[in-house]
């Protein structure tokens, strides 16, 4: 009975976890490395992704020093590295010799005909040391990154 | 006689798994006399054998109807668990929402503005629009 009883529990436990659990950003989406008053969060689920080859979309938007931001990009680049990674691709910008801001988007999983991919984007704010941050976990069907990029169009 | 029709039909209620364990003891108790009708007998033997277990164990009874109680809470925990997840999920299939500073947000076009403009950005490498404003303003240091 015992045994009947732990299946059922672990059943719902693995129900309940959410899309992005086993990532080292994960604890960003949580709310466990900058609190989620803070942070601007949107999730979307279902049908509405269906032209964008999506079934799952989760993003944050928040402002950070740098170091914080920083710590993020790693957070996301250790992901690219540790999962099975088809392309990573990470691009920095400058305008007039300075640094704008950096994007890195990833492919972190494939699970059957569903890619999981991660982005991250810091632009920087004027002359100040704060970034403003923004991390985005994607999971559908779609290809690549680069085929998402073209039903955005 | 009634009381042989009330037997025969307590008989076939036992063997249907319909009987109380009052009755059951009414049948263990009748099954132990020796002038049983002949169409009775051959159950005498499987009646005494039980009425035997039954007064060798008195607690195993008790301790088998705890045990049903038990299974069925468990039975109805799991059910509420498992019940639970599924109505969680099936509501999350069609998730569309927002945390604006912690303030929640379920308009579905504040939400997908949102998501729109962030996945826009992303892809766009954002910066553009800034470069090209910059570019106006300062003209090409080239």
């Amino acid at each position: 009975m015992k045994k009947v009883i732990m299946m059922f529990l672990m059943l719902a436990a693995g129900l309940s976890a959410s899309a992005q659990t086993g990532l080292k950003i994960n604890d960003l989406f949580e709310g466990r490395i900058i609190p989620q008053e803070k942070m601007v969060e949107t999730r979307v689920r279902g049908k509405t992704l269906a032209k964008y080859q999506l079934t799952y979309y989760r993003s944050v938007r928040l402002t950070v020093r740098e170091e914080e931001a920083e710590r993020l990009l790693q957070l996301v680049e250790a992901d690219g590295k540790d999962h099975f990674a088809t392309g990573s691709d990470r691009s920095q910008k400058t305008v007039f010799g300075k640094e704008h801001n950096i994007t890195f988007k990833t492919q972190v999983r494939k699970q059957g005909d569903k890619n999981c991919f991660l982005c991250y984007q810091a632009h920087w704010r004027g002359n100040t040391t704060e970034r403003e941050v923004t991390v985005i976990y994607m999971e559908g069907p779609v290809k690549s990154l680069e085929q998402l990029e073209d039903l955005l169009k | 006689m009634n009381n042989l029709l009330r037997i025969r039909t307590l008989t076939d209620r036992f063997f249907a798994g319909d009987t109380t364990p009052e009755e059951e003891q009414e049948l263990y108790d009748f099954y132990r006399q020796d002038d049983i009708p002949e169409d009775l007998r051959p159950n005498c033997e499987l009646f005494r054998d039980l009425a035997a277990l039954a007064t060798l164990s008195p607690t195993a009874a008790q301790s088998q109807h705890h045990h049903r109680w038990w299974l069925s809470v468990a039975a109805a925990v799991l059910l509420l668990i498992v019940g639970g997840t599924t109505l969680y999920h099936y509501q999350r299939e069609d998730e569309c929402v927002a945390y604006i500073y912690g303030e929640r947000v379920t308009d579905r076009d504040v939400v997908l503005s949102e998501m729109q403009k962030t996945m826009t950005a992303m892809t766009a490498d954002g910066s553009d629009e800034v470069e090209e404003q910059l570019k106006a303003m300062f003209g090409d240091e080239d």
